[in-house]
């Protein structure tokens, strides 16, 4: 059995003082089991009738000498990386057809259990010119399950596509969860991701989108709720390339315990993506004075003719949306709910399958009566 | 046709560019070695304990790395830089003592005008040692104390022991080690208990000889409710040999005391300027930065605040400006280390013909800090293409009872404000020269008078054609 660490993984695209403890992360390396390719792990997903593109486990032969193999993305780290590029026991190749726009969302569910706790999922998803996909993927595991997830997920979007990826991350408080995604955009392409974080001891994430074409657009919309004394590393990095390409963040976040929680965000204008516009927000509700909150908004420009912007606040609840609520009847917690639900409400609207985000609500709400 | 550029021209450096023979009274070796540190101690009579300190540092200097951030620093080479250089004259308390040619350089740098007309304190440093000091009769009637290091050292010595390099210990980082081994020169200044300084002092470090390194040490203490404002200038002329400047300032701001300490560094484009500075303020004391970076080939600054006692209060005000080959690596830190501490952070930075504009900052917010607040804006303004422009902020918050805003924003000039203001009858050059001005303007307004007007005369603008 091996006990290593992962020793300085998800780097901040520009390091600063160190002292900040924001350039990188360690963490124990708590994958075990070397032969995790013997033992496959099947998704469940849920298949469309209408879907007329290719959707299969994955296989290297999909993606090799493809458009994937001039991808240079270095993920959370390489030993992580690596895993996910050769160890892998579940992930998915999903090709859609030139010019089909799915209205429905494809889902998959991967719960993870005892008797299969640790899960390398390497996935990839083109989008071929024109075509319109929405994808949930699920990860969930039985509270008393210690999990290690590593996943890898690689976006190619063609010409005119656009791909809406939605992540949920619900593992139990005692799991490791290393996300990495990658998403490279054409012309006029565009990527919405819709990240939902609320469980892992030690969630580490990592998403880079390629604004390669002109006028391509991506959209993150985010939240996290933390708790306990969890690790929340979150490094996003918005690359602007291509001329008139547009791109936004707005991550919003409930923290109370002794979370720990590390936002990077950067936006990255580079010469050449003249007209483009970035922006950033990023909203830290405090519950407790023993958490620790810690944001570096990155701004890196060498180009003149861009507009880029970023805001961060954090703080608790405002005393008078608390004050007001209270006045009506409600308990100081119950006000506290109804007021973080209110501000996560419009990225998780953004989730097309009720079922789910009734699930979401259902956690977020049991999640802040455990910090009461 | 070709659609024509704004020129900003680059800061005129007609005046900081003089020359001086590099005559000297004594000049350390090259390089960093024991021996020149126990030179340079003994040349300045110190006592025991600053030699043991200077030594123990170049222990902790040896020790330590480079900085694993931040602008590449290779073109700095300590085996070539002479650590002292002592001026050819002994330090002057009147300036017709000063030797000619020193005394021509203050003046053409309007040194002994200014202390004639708006100051009630003037410092003047060549090279390693000041040359100058002076302070007005009534300030030391009330107690206030201003001035040099080496003197200090020597007839303060309790005081200096107590403080020096206390706020910033020499192990904070390698520059600093460097600095408490072969510091020289720097001014100190002490206002008791109660005393307002109105008229601001103001302390000049030029450096003048070709290769050599500057390494003044300034240490300011303003006791409970006293109030000062300490103006620091600094140049150089530009040779082909790099220099280095790692000065340190080490400001003390006791109870209900202010103090604002204003910078305009002027420093020549072959000047590493890896400068330090810190300030620790008590129970409603307020420290007030107004920072202007223009010169050298590479800076490092980052002023620090460290709010510790309750109430206590920050503001600073900073802008930059990188022309071709500057690296220009300038914040700020500030520790709100005790409740209802505030702290407010306004930049501007400029880059243009290949300059590097980055801001760094850094806020903490310790556990107890409740009740604290920060507002921070910095803006960024690129005149060109192949300038470069970076935004390196971090926020680290440990208490929930706090208010903390941050926003940055990034772009060119627009050409909806020039058309808003042609539409006004304003021609398209004045609507240019306006933007950019008035871009600059909030930080203007908050430079001493003479600053200000050299820092309009700094960003001049050659209007032809448009921008963009």
């Amino acid at each position: 059995m091996k006990n290593n660490k992962l020793n300085k993984i998800n780097p901040i695209p520009v390091p600063t003082w160190s002292w900040l403890g924001v350039n990188d992360i360690s963490i124990e390396d708590r994958f075990t089991n070397e032969n995790i390719r013997k033992i496959p792990f099947s998704y469940q997903w849920s298949r469309e009738s209408d879907f007329s593109g290719i959707l299969e486990p994955m296989n290297e032969d999909k993606v090799k000498n493809s458009i994937f193999d001039t991808i240079s993305y270095e993920g959370i780290g390489e030993k992580v990386q690596g895993d996910a590029l050769e160890e892998y026991n579940a992930g998915f190749y999903l090709e859609t057809k030139a010019g089909e726009k799915l209205q429905d969302p494809l889902c998959f569910n991967l719960t993870m259990t005892d008797e299969q706790s640790q899960v390398i999922d390497n996935n990839v998803i083109f989008a071929k010119e024109d075509s319109e996909i929405t994808i949930i993927v699920d990860y969930q595991s039985k509270s008393s399950t210690k999990a290690y997830h590593n996943g890898l997920t690689r976006i190619y979007c063609e010409k005119g596509s656009t791909v809406n990826y939605i992540i949920i991350q619900n593992l139990s408080k005692e799991s490791t969860h290393l996300g990495a995604c990658f998403a490279k955009l054409e012309e006029g392409a565009r990527v919405n991701y819709v990240i939902v974080e609320l469980g892992a001891k030690e969630s580490i994430t990592n998403v880079r989108t390629d604004l390669q074409g002109n006028q391509s657009t991506a959209n993150m919309y985010t939240v996290y709720m933390g708790d306990k004394e969890r690790i929340i590393d979150m490094n996003y990095l918005m690359n602007h390339y291509g001329k008139e390409t547009k791109s936004n963040m707005e991550i919003k976040g409930v923290l109370q315990d002794q979370c720990n929680k590390i936002f990077k965000g950067t936006l990255d204008f580079k010469k050449g993506a003249v007209k483009s516009t970035g922006a950033e927000e990023e909203y830290a509700v405090l519950l407790s004075d023993k958490v620790r909150n810690r944001s570096v908004p990155l701004l890196l420009c060498t180009e003149e003719d861009v507009s880029g912007q970023h805001a961060a606040s954090a703080g608790k609840i405002d005393e008078n949306h608390l004050f007001y609520l209270m006045t009506r009847g409600f308990s100081e917690a119950e006000s506290k709910k109804l007021i973080i639900e209110a501000a996560f409400r419009p990225i998780i609207d953004r989730i097309p399958e009720e079922n789910i985000r009734n699930a979401i609500f259902e956690e977020i709400r049991r999640g802040l009566s455990d910090a009461e | 046709m070709a659609k024509k550029k704004t020129i900003v021209e680059d800061i005129d450096r007609r005046i900081y560019d003089i020359k001086n023979e590099d005559k000297f009274n004594y000049k350390s070796e090259k390089g960093l070695t024991k021996e020149i540190i126990l030179d340079i101690s003994r040349k300045k009579n110190e006592p025991g304990w600053m030699t043991d300190f200077r030594l123990k540092s170049l222990e902790t200097y040896e020790a330590m790395g480079l900085p694993t951030w931040g602008p590449n620093l290779d073109a700095l080479d300590m085996n070539n830089i002479v650590t002292y250089v002592k001026p050819d004259t002994e330090m002057k308390g009147d300036w017709s003592e000063v030797p000619d040619e020193i005394k021509d350089t203050f003046d053409k740098l309007g040194i002994p005008k200014a202390e004639h007309e708006y100051l009630a304190g003037v410092g003047a440093q060549y090279d390693s040692e000041v040359v100058y000091h002076s302070i007005k009769e009534e300030l030391v009637k009330q107690g206030v104390i201003y001035t040099d290091m080496e003197t200090a050292v020597r007839e303060y010595e309790d005081i200096i022991k107590q403080y020096f390099m206390k706020l910033v210990p020499p192990n904070d980082h390698k520059f600093v080690a460097l600095h408490g081994a072969v510091w020289s020169g720097g001014s100190f200044v002490y206002v008791p208990e109660g005393v307002q300084v109105d008229i601001p002092l103001q302390s000049y470090f030029r450096s003048n000889s070709p290769g050599a390194g500057q390494f003044e040490h300034t240490l300011i203490i303003v006791e409970k409710g006293a109030k000062l404002h300490f103006i620091e200038g600094c140049s150089a002329p530009k040779y082909n040999v790099t220099n280095l400047h790692a000065g340190c300032v080490e400001l003390y701001v006791k109870e209900d005391a202010s103090l604002r300490y204003s910078t305009i560094e002027n420093w020549s484009r072959n000047m590493m300027n890896l400068n330090t500075k810190r300030a620790t303020v008590d129970k409603n004391g307020t420290i007030e930065w107004i920072s202007g970076s223009f010169g050298s080939k590479v800076s490092m600054l980052y002023p620090m605040s460290i709010l510790k006692g309750e109430g206590a209060k920050s503001e600073f005000t900073g802008i930059s400006f990188a022309g071709k080959g500057q690296v220009l690596d300038t914040g700020t830190k500030v520790v709100h280390a005790a409740p209802y501490t505030s702290s407010t952070i306004n930049t501007k930075s400029i880059s243009k013909g290949g300059g590097e504009a980055i801001y760094r900052g850094s806020v903490k917010v310790t556990s107890n800090a409740h009740h604290s607040q920060s507002t921070i804006s910095c803006e960024s303004l690129m005149l060109d293409d192949i300038s470069r422009s970076d935004t390196i902020p971090a926020l680290d918050i440990m208490n929930d009872e706090v208010t903390i805003g941050h926003e940055a924003k990034i772009g060119r000039i627009s050409d909806e404000a020039i058309f808003y203001l042609m539409t006004r009858g304003i021609s398209e050059e004045e609507a240019k020269a306006m933007i950019v001005r008035g871009f600059a303007e909030p930080i203007a307004k908050e430079l001493p008078l003479e600053y200000a007007v050299e820092m309009n005369n700094l960003i001049k603008l050659e209007l032809e054609g448009s921008i963009g």
